[in-house]
């Protein structure tokens, strides 16, 4: 680009990694246990941000070049159908569209810059959505009767499988949701709403009883 | 304490073993864990427990469940009492009050039976004919009075403090009903390996197998199905579950109640909970409903239902009556009979018909009751409870009396007209009813794919009619599921039971009645109301429906539907099928908002949007608002002590000094792609093709129809990508926008877009100061004009106490000072922010509300939402010249339109008060100084602030001719404030017309 940048205009080297703190969407959560009234626990709830998520999408002409791009830039086969994941180290990449993947990864990593290596403009868009999502991992054995209060979802295995992302939403707002187990879901919630989310879940799930973690803020964040 | 002096001694489905109590009218009455309410009155001899609708006539319980038209009461009291409940699907339960209704002083001497006297001319359509004048709007003041004479319960105004919730459902069979039909098809599904959910409205399985005596063949059939059942672990279980609408894509709304004592708000258990199931397939198995007779006083206190009296009887162990008459037409009303005669009642029997079999005959006799055949009941004595009836011969081929009545004494009427099946949720669906007339009633006119209907919903007879029938539901499930189901259904009790009998004679004609013949007990229609309605046109049952309210209430005719159509067919001389059926609709029984809303009411009422520096502006004086979903600063009690003093203060540190507002509610929009700047050049109405790198441009978009979508700045990142703000409101709209014109318009563009509006957090510094602390912030940035000129941007990878994180600058305004916008990773806004006020308190930087926001832009002429209203065009808003004339971009064409395009539409104008004091109103119409003021005038004000830097009130409005009319002084009239105010048209700019403040 033209405008000037401090990486360009001073060293030419990338910056090393920040030590900032960043700041957490879900502070001012308290975590701790809520019981039921019969002392269970039935739901835990885990809210944090996330290291890196990458958007890598394309144009549907171009799906298929897209796709070879990416694997060969991962090093994997790229998911095949919409819903479908992939695990890479520390990571999973979902297909979250016939022409867009969701890179998501748990250390931090100038994906962008990583990816325009052998994905250029003319076969796809990439783009950083790090700060734009965090996640709720929610578990246990009342885990599915929370979500089902919220999403419009058959959880039954057979309908959604293990391993398998469902792009949904609640009160109109979007979310994506990978079952990680049986009773393990990841749900992807766009930060600004994190906060407000992660209430409505905790909300759903006080009468099975609920015990909250939150990461408030790490030191791994670029 | 007495559980009641009416209860049998052993029997009964009731745990005598925990006793319980509730407060009936103030008065404790026992009970035993299982009764209702009505149960519990009845054992205990209350009778009378209701005044009717209109009449105000003494009414008691009638049914034993969902049906019960009389017997509705007030739960709990205060703000937390909720009308309209019908005791006989209450549990008992401690902590319960209940109290009776509609009556002054009580139900025992309600001053308002007073209706009752001049029944005769209150009939149907009295209130419509008798209150229409002497001006139209005199009902207003009749309509006071006649609704407080009349109704049910009245409901609180108190915020409900009881918790509801929703869940989604999903199942491979929903089965609805859990009487021997359900029960079949549950456990048939199952096995074939279907997972099944089964809700039940009753707090018990069974259905009308509850009805039965403990320990019979019945019952035992129902232990060892619920036991079946239960061992193959597919059948999900709802009891106290009303599935009360069927809407499309076959779901299913559900209303759970919570068992009695469970709920608790704070511990998140909800009271009643709404399920949204979604089946594969659905058997009904919904029951019937049994009809009463229509003879004279057929709603006196002690006239009940035969199979009522059977259930309370048999499942609650509690004697209705210890003098019965059950007046009936069919042969399930002996079973009912006998029951009561093993209690040692007295018990008489007539029945309508000439004869029913033997065996049957042989058995009631057996048990003491005395059986007239070819008899009616024609009359019903007593007032407050039965204490006598009227027999009398009767044809049943002529069907009418035909000889001299005889009078009884007793002390319970027990009724049977026949049954008439469920069929509601069928018709919820559209299907019409067809009537069976070897059954004397409408069954089901047919079902939706995936449908499936069982038991007497579907007219079966006998008990193994429909448990074979489930069966045969649940393997027509099945295979529509791929699976199968062998044919043999478990085997019905063998206890010798007799048929349902569903034949019906229609209501009973008495020449004399003496008194009214009621066909809908709950909106006090009575035969003579029917008749009235047919007399007087209103012959449709649609229209009979709506002139008499027959169906219309809690019980939604349950009990009187076929009745009344019966009367209407006589009148026309027609059959019962030649008249039809009205359209049953959702709910099937009452359902509380309470439950529709489920949690989303209060905090949760809808999702809320925070920015990253949320928290920041609440703990530094930030007086939120809601901006759509965003929770945003409208001003800041650090600024001043109130709104009106703190948004100038926020102008004056703009002005003056140096301001930072938060607008990381802006739409912001990644697009990429080779073809994204030809993407963007179609998308505006000016050229975006040429746009540089590192440079943004500001823009209008169209809609389709040429009208004003949005305005935003968009920025060059690169050769391919593109940075797009949009205004806070039309985010998600633009987005959707743009994907639809990628998708569906040209598709061929190799373009993407993806919402960043979440990545970034966004703050926009602006004043004479702002390059100043910009340096200060960012020392390693040269901010010179050269470098960053105006619509410049940078990104910008920090060092310092911020090092690594990145941010974009982009040197634009919006209040017309010289700005930058600075864009933040989400997580790292909120350090951004408060390192910018750090290194910005030299200059006294501090932040500013959306009302300074707001206020700064009117000031300087820029356009918002208030003027982008939907109706707006670019030459309305005087931005037609932005517009390229060499380029197409989407909304060209129509908004050349010729109604777009007329002189005399308003466009946007500059106003100005002409006297110290006026402050005009957003919305105001304006009109020219000689104008009448009336209508719709020349326009309206779309804007207005206090302008210090003008001295005065401003605004901007659309005024016909528009800035033609510079220096005229014009009126802005509000007819909601009553006031009227002369302002002078001005130039839309206040401001720094040569933008040299923000050129700085």
């Amino acid at each position: 680009m033209g405008s000037v940048t401090v990486r360009e205009a001073t060293t030419g080297a990338v910056a090393p990694p920040p030590a900032l703190r960043h700041r957490s969407p879900f502070e001012g959560h308290q975590p701790g246990d809520r019981p039921a009234r019969d002392g269970q626990i039935g739901v835990r709830l885990r809210a944090g941000t996330i290291s890196s998520v990458t958007q890598v999408a394309t144009w549907s002409a171009n799906a298929d070049a897209l796709g070879r791009a990416l694997g060969a830039a991962l090093g994997l086969a790229v998911p095949a159908r919409t819903g479908d994941v992939v695990h890479l180290n520390r990571g999973i990449l979902v297909r979250s569209g016939p022409e867009e993947f969701m890179l998501l990864c748990e250390q931090p990593a100038d994906r962008v810059t990583e990816l325009r290596q052998t994905i250029d403009a003319d076969i796809g868009s990439v783009t950083d959505l790090s700060h734009a999502r965090c996640h709720i991992r929610i578990e246990g054995d009342k885990c599915r009767d929370v979500l089902s209060k919220l999403f419009a979802l058959d959880f039954r295995e057979p309908q959604f499988p293990l391993d398998q992302v469902r792009l949904t939403g609640h009160h109109h707002v979007a979310c994506m949701l990978h079952r990680r187990e049986l009773d393990s879901f990841d749900i992807y919630v766009f930060s600004t709403y994190a906060f407000d989310q992660l209430s409505t879940l905790v909300d759903a799930a006080l009468e099975y009883g609920v015990s909250l973690a939150v990461a408030h803020a790490d030191n791994t964040r670029q | 304490m007495s559980a009641g002096m009416f209860r049998t001694r052993t029997g009964g489905r009731i745990r005598r073993d925990q006793p319980v109590s509730f407060g009936f009218d103030g008065t404790s009455l026992g009970a035993y864990t299982g009764d209702t309410v009505a149960s519990t009155l009845l054992a205990h001899g209350i009778h009378l427990v209701a005044r009717s609708f209109k009449y105000h006539r003494p009414r008691g319980i009638l049914a034993a469940g969902v049906e019960e038209p009389n017997a509705l009461l007030t739960v709990g009291q205060g703000d937390a009492r909720e009308p309209n409940i019908a005791a006989t699907t209450l549990e008992a339960h401690d902590g319960l009050t209940t109290h009776t209704q509609n009556a002054w002083p009580s139900v025992g001497f309600d001053l308002m039976a007073i209706n009752s006297l001049l029944s005769p001319i209150f009939v149907a359509g009295f209130y419509y004919k008798t209150f229409m004048g002497p001006t139209r709007k005199a009902w207003m003041f009749y309509e006071y009075f006649i609704r407080r004479a009349a109704g049910l319960g009245t409901a609180s105004q108190a915020p409900d403090t009881d918790r509801y919730d929703w869940q989604h459902g999903f199942t491979d069979l929903l089965v609805i009903g859990s009487g021997p039909a359900g029960l079949s098809a549950a456990l048939g599904a199952a096995r074939a390996g279907m997972e099944v959910t089964l809700v039940e409205q009753d707090f018990e399985l069974g259905g009308s197998v509850l009805c039965q005596p403990v320990g019979s063949a019945q019952d035992r059939w129902l232990e060892q199905m619920l036991s079946d059942i239960e061992a193959t672990g597919k059948v999900r279980i709802l009891t106290r579950a009303s599935a009360f609408g069927l809407y499309d894509g076959n779901t299913v709304g559900v209303i759970e109640r919570t068992a009695p004592g469970r709920a608790d708000a704070k511990a998140g258990v909800p009271r009643q909970r709404l399920h949204i199931v979604r089946a594969a397939s659905i058997v009904m198995a919904c029951g019937a409903i049994e009809r009463p007779l229509v003879f004279a006083g057929n709603d006196r206190p002690g006239v009940m239902l035969s199979g009522a009296v059977g259930t309370y009887v048999n499942r609650y162990g509690v004697v209705p009556g210890r003098q019965a008459m059950f007046a009936t037409n069919n042969d399930a009303a002996y079973l009912d009979a006998i029951a009561l005669a093993g209690t040692g009642a007295k018990v008489l029997l007539a029945d309508l018909r000439k004869g029913t079999g033997q065996p049957l005959l042989a058995r009631a006799r057996a048990a003491g009751v005395e059986v007239q055949l070819a008899t009616a009941i024609t009359h019903v004595q007593g007032a407050h409870r039965v204490r006598g009836c009227t027999l009398a011969p009767f044809d049943i081929d002529q069907g009418r009396v035909i000889g001299a009545g005889v009078r009884h004494t007793v002390d319970l009427v027990a009724m049977s007209a026949g049954w008439t099946p469920t069929l509601h949720l069928t018709s919820h669906r559209g299907i019409k009813p067809v009537y069976r007339a070897e059954l004397g009633s409408f069954i089901p006119g047919g079902f939706d794919k995936g449908h499936f209907g069982a038991g007497s919903m579907m007219g079966a007879q006998t008990l193994a009619d429909a448990i074979q029938g489930g069966w045969e539901a649940a393997r027509e499930a099945a295979a529509s599921n791929g699976k199968s189901l062998s044919a043999i259904c478990p085997l019905a009790p063998d206890d010798g039971d007799t048929d349902l009998g569903f034949s019906s004679v229609g209501p009973i004609i008495v020449d004399k009645p003496g008194d009214k013949s009621f066909v809908d007990f709950q909106s006090d229609v009575s035969v003579d109301d029917v008749t009235l309605a047919h007399l007087e046109g209103y012959q449709s049952v649609e229209h009979l429906k709506r002139y008499t309210t027959l169906g219309m209430g809690t019980d939604q005719g349950k009990t009187s539907n076929l009745n009344g159509l019966a009367v209407m067919a006589a009148r026309r001389g027609l059959g019962i099928q030649d008249v039809g059926t009205t359209t049953f609709r959702p709910p099937y029984t009452p359902a509380t908002i309470g439950a529709l809303a489920g949690r989303s009411v209060a905090a949760h009422l809808q999702p809320v949007r925070r920015t990253a520096m949320h928290d920041w502006h609440l703990r530094h004086g930030g007086i939120m608002m809601e901006a759509g979903l965003w929770m945003r600063p409208l001003w800041f009690n650090t600024s001043a002590a109130t709104l009106s003093e703190a948004y100038k203060a926020e102008m004056d540190i703009v002005r003056e000094q140096v301001g930072m507002a938060d607008v990381s509610t802006l739409g912001k929009i990644d697009v990429q792609g080779p073809d994204a700047a030809e993407f963007l050049n179609r998308v505006y109405v000016n050229g975006f093709a040429k746009l540089p790198v590192g440079k943004a441009r500001y823009g209008f978009m169209l809609r389709e129809d040429g009208i004003v979508m949005d305005d935003g700045t968009t920025s060059r990142i690169g050769e391919t990508e593109f940075f797009m703000t949009t205004t806070t409101a039309q985010a998600g709209k633009v987005m959707s926008h743009l994907e639809f014109l990628l998708q569906v318009v040209w598709p061929e563009l190799r373009v993407t877009v993806a919402s960043v509006s979440d990545q970034w957090a966004a703050m926009s510094l602006a004043g004479p100061k702002t390059r100043d602390v910009m340096r200060a912030a960012f020392p390693e940035v040269d901010f010179g004009t050269e470098a960053i000129p105006h619509m410049g941007v940078l990104d910008v990878t920090l060092a310092g106490a911020l090092a690594g994180v990145r941010i974009r600058i982009i040197r634009l305004t919006f209040s017309g000072e010289l700005a930058y916008e600075v864009y933040a990773p989400t997580h790292y806004g909120h350090r951004v922010w408060e390192h910018l006020l750090e290194q910005g308190k030299p200059w006294k930087l501090r932040p500013y509300g959306l009302e300074a926001l707001g206020s700064l832009r009117i000031e300087k002429g820029h356009v918002v939402g208030s003027e982008m209203d939907g109706r707006t065009t670019l030459d309305d808003l005087g931005m037609g010249k932005m517009a390229s004339k060499i380029k197409p971009f989407w909304g060209d064409a129509l908004r050349r339109s010729e109604h777009l395009v007329r002189t005399d539409r308003p466009t946007l104008v500059g106003l100005e008060a002409t006297g110290p004091d006026a402050a005009p109103s957003i919305g105001s119409i304006l009109f020219f100084a000689d104008d009448a003021i009336q209508g719709h005038g020349r326009g309206h004000i779309t804007s207005t602030t206090y302008s210090k830097s003008v001295g005065k009130s401003i605004g901007l409005g659309l005024l016909q001719g528009g800035i033609a009319h510079v220096g005229q002084e014009i009126i802005a009239a509000s007819p909601v404030h009553g006031r009227q105010y002369r302002l002078r048209v001005v130039d839309p700019c206040f401001l720094d017309a040569d933008g040299e403040r923000y050129r700085a």
